[in-house]
């Protein structure tokens, strides 16, 4: 079986529950049609500040397509932080380095459904080459699609992406959101920005 | 005297007459009772211990969650259907409850002892009740704490000929910030790590906080003998190394509904009759948004000061389901939760969150008759199997139309499913779509705050795991003071319940000690 550079993505993440699910479909679909995803080639580039991120859970592939999928989900307000600039692929990445266990096989799993989604359309495309009114069309599908799995994929995938960006606080003003009315203090196992650049942990051996 | 995992240096061990698995509102009021009585008493906490003085409440839900909320607040049931609402820090989920404060209606206490639970009676929970009532402020909720959501419900309900009554709520000084559900910066709510945990340790108790209980022992005559648990390392999540081992002559699991059964089960105690982590309920929480000329803004004050009751009991036809078996109130999200629970991406989202301030909306707590499971894992981890489904599907549909009948009585122009879909509805006419939509499969996703049953109690080993002394059937010398115990649910906000039964088991253990 020819990978191609799935061997990037997730590959068997079979997961025996998980708000997803999908580990076990997601390798079925790799493995279904391992043959031709090569021919899809790699990811399109992309910008600078992605490429500089330091994943600890997902592949850079895998970042990738929750930074492509992110911007697509989230459409900021004027004068709020794009999806990029709020970091929210790299906060999720975090989280699940924080949380572990089957999130951390799922969300991987969820996002190879979603890279790969579009060739089992029969579109000969990855999601994050696709232009962006192809990828809403795509995402559409997912929303209102039969396959539970699918579904299921862009639920999860869509929820923590808006929880991630939305608690920024750079993005409340434009909703109406005052904020806390008291000093923040990051906890221990943070997720959030100004933690992303220092390892996690300081375990005990 | 509490210990976290920061000052642990060593193994330990420790020799006690009670060890107590959690300190939520069951281990809390129980080790309190103990601790007073002068036995010594070890409380152990898997989460960490959080104070208003060291700044740790700051109303981030991505820090609090990561702070109090089992799992960091993303577990879910097996299927994805539930969102787990668990506590994971001193307080239980105490810390993170909105104060909904309900003595146990006399109906449901009736039908326990037609269950054949005994001492558990109304007026054996009276006492009780009066205590905690007067120890935890607890009170009517004033018209100062009606936020603009709640003052809507009122209207809608009265345009609807609904009964509605202020909810009692366990608060002291409330600055009416809206963030209970972070835990309160000002403890001002009287959850147990304001109340009964400072009192338990006054009395003597002690507690250790990021203590995760790996295993309930047993001696040669498997009797309760103590626990085996690991530190944790509040920066990883992760065991730091050190270990602690308890020596008891009682043990009392009180982790929560969620997550009681899920020991047992790891600590391999015995289970002949299959009961443990059978008949899980969780009160799932269908919920609607709603948009209203003018701001509402839900997030400011307190999240329910009103509600109706009119809805709390079923109503059948020979035997055929009519409507109610469920709670009704107005809603409070903060905007991060509002923002993954509306419908849509990109534009479409986009639209919705533009009238957030005008974003309302209408909850309801399902009185659960169809029970789910707790299991575990190769790992040992809990996995929580539940699906909405028969009578409690009809319950979840007719609460849905309930509320979107009160929210348009109430002058909301469009009432908003939180499902894939996004349905929407803009007049009565419309409300009858509830009976379609898809409720499954991840179609919505549902709040599950009030675990309960896992390890119920009963008079027959064969189909309960404690008597109603609150002790094991089959492990001498190991009680269960949490939810786990409710042989159903309690058909209310179940907090004051857990409390008023662990009096009782506090008494039950106390006459084991002595």
């Amino acid at each position: 079986m020819n990978l191609g550079n799935r061997t990037k993505m997730t590959s068997l993440p079979v997961s025996r529950r998980g708000f997803l699910q999908i580990g076990g479909a997601a390798s079925a679909v790799i493995a279904g049609g391992g043959a031709g995803l090569g021919c899809f080639g790699s990811p399109p580039p992309v910008d600078p500040s992605l490429a500089a991120e330091r994943p600890e859970i997902l592949s850079r592939d895998e970042l990738v397509v929750l930074a492509a999928l992110a911007e697509r989900v989230i459409a900021p307000a004027p004068g709020g932080p794009t999806p990029l600039e709020a970091r929210v692929a790299r906060r999720i990445d975090r989280e699940l380095a924080i949380v572990g266990g089957r999130l951390a096989s799922d969300v991987p799993a969820a996002l190879t459904l979603i890279e790969f989604g579009p060739w089992l359309d029969l579109r000969p495309s990855r999601f994050t080459s696709l232009e962006v009114e192809a990828q809403d069309d795509f995402l559409r599908s997912c929303e209102r699609s039969g396959w539970l799995v699918r579904r299921q994929a862009y639920a999860g995938l869509r929820l923590l992406c808006l929880f991630f960006y939305y608690s920024d606080d750079r993005s409340w003003p434009s909703i109406g959101y005052a904020g806390p009315m008291v000093a923040r203090k990051l906890p221990e196992a943070a997720n959030a920005i100004e933690a992303l650049d220092h390892p996690l942990g300081g375990a005990r051996s | 005297m509490i210990l976290e995992s920061s000052q642990v240096k060593r193994d330990m061990h420790e020799q006690v007459d009670v060890v107590v698995i959690g300190s939520g509102c069951g281990g809390a009021t129980l080790a309190k009772q103990l601790a007073a009585a002068g036995h010594s008493v070890l409380i152990l906490e898997r989460g960490g211990y959080y104070t208003t003085a060291r700044g740790d409440f700051d109303q981030r839900s991505d820090d609090m969650l990561a702070r109090i909320t089992g799992g960091r607040g993303l577990e879910t049931s097996a299927n994805g259907q539930l969102a787990l609402m668990n506590g994971n820090c001193v307080g239980g989920a105490s810390v993170h409850y909105w104060a909904d404060s309900w003595r146990l209606p006399d109906d449901r206490a009736d039908l326990y002892t037609q269950l054949g639970i005994e001492g558990h009676e109304a007026a054996d929970l009276a006492p009780h009740f009066d205590r905690i009532e007067r120890d935890l402020h607890i009170h009517p909720a004033p018209p100062e704490l009606y936020n603009r959501m709640n003052r809507l419900f009122d209207e809608g309900a009265k345009q609807l000929g609904w009964n509605v009554e202020p909810v009692r709520q366990a608060r002291r000084g409330c600055v009416r910030s809206g963030h209970c559900y972070q835990g309160c910066s000002f403890d001002a709510k009287q959850s147990q790590l304001v109340t009964h945990i400072p009192r338990a340790l006054e009395a003597g108790a002690r507690l250790f906080a990021d203590c995760q209980v790996d295993a309930i022992l047993t001696d040669s005559k498997g009797k309760a003998s103590g626990v085996r648990a690991s530190f944790v390392d509040r920066s990883t999540t992760r065991p730091n190394g050190f270990r602690l081992e308890v020596t008891a002559r009682t043990v009392v699991l009180a982790a929560g509904g969620f997550s009681s059964a899920a020991i047992w089960l790891r600590s391999g105690l015995p289970n002949s009759n299959n009961q443990v982590g059978r008949n899980f309920y969780c009160n799932p929480c269908p919920f609607l948004h709603a948009v209203f000329p003018d701001p509402v803004e839900q997030w400011l004050n307190i999240p329910s000061a009103t509600g109706t009751m009119d809805f709390r009991l079923a109503r059948s036809e020979e035997g055929v389901y009519q409507e109610g078996g469920y709670l009704l109130h107005p809603n409070q999200l903060q905007p991060e939760f509002l923002a993954l629970t509306l419908p849509g991406f990109g534009q479409d989202h986009r639209k919705l969150m533009d009238m957030l301030p005008r974003m309302g909306g209408a909850v309801s707590w399902i009185d659960d008759e169809v029970p789910g499971s707790i299991e575990i894992d190769a790992e040992g981890r809990a996995v929580h199997r539940y699906q909405i489904q028969g009578v409690d599907e009809l319950k979840t549909r007719d609460a849905l139309k309930k509320q979107a009948l009160l929210l348009l009585a109430a002058g909301a122009t469009e009432v908003i499913v939180p499902n894939l879909e996004g349905t929407r509805i803009r007049d009565e006419n419309e409300i009858a779509v509830l009976d379609r939509i898809d409720l499954m499969d991840g179609g919505m996703v549902f709040g599950a705050p009030h675990p309960a049953g896992a390890l119920r109690m009963g008079p027959d080993s064969r189909s309960s795991v404690v008597d109603s002394k609150h002790e094991a059937h089959e492990v001498p010398g190991l009680f269960v003071a949490d939810p786990s115990v409710f042989p159903l649910p309690p058909s209310v906000d179940p907090s004051l319940t857990i409390m008023a039964w662990s009096y009782i088991a506090a008494e039950a253990v106390r006459a084991r000690l002595t």
